[in-house]
């Protein structure tokens, strides 16, 4: 089974138009707020009518504006979780698991741990138990698409990588065709099998997350996936090396060949921090006071001058790093990559 | 159109019957129709009584009824339509119960608008004990008559009107014990 969609609708700013084929996996659609990524949803579901577009299911029309079909929403069978769960105040968790099917309410609240509170409010819900509820109530339905918006914003950051794992292996074992929005690259790496950066209506890039990384289409894709970027002026250097004079006063080398206006990219954890310049294979050195120094999980990220470095915990508690000591930050010539500048 | 159906809230009551008795009355604009049909609304008879207190009442469970409504979370009711619930299901399970509250406050303050309602009756349905007389009506004749009884009537839609009051608030309390969406508490004030 296959979804497969075109659409084509004007929005406020700039024009929605894209094209996706999804199988048997989760397609993560990322990109900054307001770059359409709920109205392709809302046009899936059926609660958002594209001025031309068709949308179809292993073969089952649910929208062809050229041919005149729309499938109201309450015939196709889709999933839907609402950024913010839209769960009905006035119905128990019972009665909302239950409203698109009472066949296999028992069930659901069994699978998603929430027979003890069968009887609760959503208002008496936490936001992990919220979450919970609506994923079991889309699925009552048995939907044949499965499509979530936001699914993790909602909640704090300690319940979110708890639900994170969780929802990542619903989403393996259901195995049906799932898209879901995120703005958070990290959220969309974790739980999805394809990201497609969405950015003013356009996809501008489809891959797996690795490689995604690994080969960023272009500059803003880049630094979607957490990517430093640096802007400079390439020129012939040493050994056969790219140097760019960077913006900002550094020059870096990278074993890749341009000339002129590029942007430098390179990815934190390519990045290593020490107190003085180390004696190894590196060949870009940045001595500069650490800026911040922010926590991540077991992960620290430290902006060091123009480029910002993710290292362990423990690194940073063996070196003592505080914010203002000058350190060194140091990448190979073969972890800068280059793109034309944007 | 909603602008019209508030018109009766600033109109003066006994504009309003006045107004109704141009329309519906026997030598109304409407009256010789209304007749054709076997229909009389005329000076005198119940059914002037309903029309009046409907006229004036009516606006003010309207507004509140359309507030009720557009409160209603739209979210919520796409979640339904996704959920497999066609327009009418929607409807009656979600958007309904939701504005249930906005509702009973709506009606319940244009039942209390009703039953103090004097001016426009008095003009289009006339005063007839036993007929057309309404509580309010007989306070005014009552008054002139027999003090006493006129206190007495009084008393009673004393306590009618603060038994209404009473379960306006307490529906309002148990509403809101599951959701802040519904905006109870503040309706009745929108038109006072």
């Amino acid at each position: 089974m296959a979804l497969d969609l075109h659409i084509a609708h004007p929005l406020r700013a700039f024009a929605l138009d894209l094209e996706l084929s999804v199988g048997e996996e989760a397609l993560a659609l990322v990109g900054p707020s307001g770059a359409g990524k709920s109205s392709v949803l809302r046009v899936i579901a059926g609660l958002l009518r594209p001025e031309l577009g068709r949308v179809a299911l292993h073969g089952e029309t649910w929208l062809d504006t050229r041919a005149g079909v729309d499938v109201s929403p309450e015939r196709r069978r889709v999933g839907l979780v609402f950024q913010e769960y839209a769960l009905f105040p006035h119905l128990t968790v019972r009665g909302n698991v239950g409203f698109g099917g009472r066949g296999r309410v028992d069930e659901l609240l069994e699978r998603f741990r929430i027979s003890g509170l069968a009887e609760a409010r959503p208002a008496e819900l936490s936001g992990g138990e919220r979450q919970r509820v609506a994923l079991a109530r889309a699925l009552a339905r048995d939907p044949a698409v499965l499509l979530l918006d936001e699914p993790l914003s909602a909640l704090d950051a300690f319940t979110r990588a708890q639900v994170r794992t969780e929802l990542r292996e619903l989403l393996r074992s259901l195995a049906l065709p799932t898209v879901l929005v995120t703005h958070d690259f990290e959220d969309a790496a974790a739980l999805s099998d394809l990201v497609g950066v969405l950015v003013d209506g356009h996809v501008l890039q489809t891959a797996p997350p690795s490689e995604l990384v690994a080969s960023p289409a272009d500059a803003f894709v880049a630094s979607f996936t957490g990517a430093n970027l640096l802007r400079g002026i390439a020129s012939e250097g040493p050994a056969g090396l790219t140097a760019v004079a960077l913006d900002s006063g550094f020059t870096a080398y990278t074993v890749e060949e341009s000339r002129g206006p590029v942007s430098v990219v390179v990815y934190p954890w390519e990045v290593s921090v020490a107190r003085d310049a180390p004696d190894d294979s590196a060949v870009n050195h940045v001595r500069a006071p650490i800026a911040s120094l922010v926590q991540l999980g077991n992960r620290v990220r430290v902006r060091i001058g123009p480029i910002t470095a993710e290292v362990t915990a423990q690194s940073v508690e063996r070196l003592g790093l505080r914010e203002g000591d000058v350190v060194v930050a140091s990448f190979k010539a073969t972890g800068a990559r280059l793109l034309p500048a944007s | 159109m909603l602008t019209l159906l508030e018109l009766p809230l600033v109109l003066p009551p006994a504009v309003a019957g006045i107004g109704l008795l141009a329309a519906f009355g026997r030598l109304g604009l409407l009256g010789g129709t209304l007749q054709v049909f076997g229909l009389e609304v005329g000076l005198g008879t119940q059914a002037a009584v309903v029309l009046a207190i409907a006229f004036v009442a009516g606006p003010f469970y309207v507004r509140p009824a359309v507030a009720a409504f557009e409160a209603v979370d739209p979210t919520l009711l796409g979640a339904a339509r996704t959920l497999g619930a066609g327009p009418g299901r929607t409807f009656f399970r979600v958007a309904l119960p939701l504005a249930a509250g906005g509702l009973s406050a709506g009606a319940a303050l244009s039942f209390a608008r009703g039953l103090g309602e004097f001016g426009a009756t008095i003009m289009f349905a006339g005063s007839l004990q036993g007929v057309t007389q309404t509580l309010s009506l007989a306070i005014y004749q009552e008054f002139d008559l027999n003090f006493d009884s006129a206190l007495a009537i009084s008393a009673l839609l004393v306590l009618v009107s603060a038994a209404l009051l009473l379960s306006v608030k307490l529906v309002a309390g148990w509403r809101s014990t599951y959701t802040s969406l519904i905006p109870f508490a503040r309706s009745p004030s929108i038109s006072s």
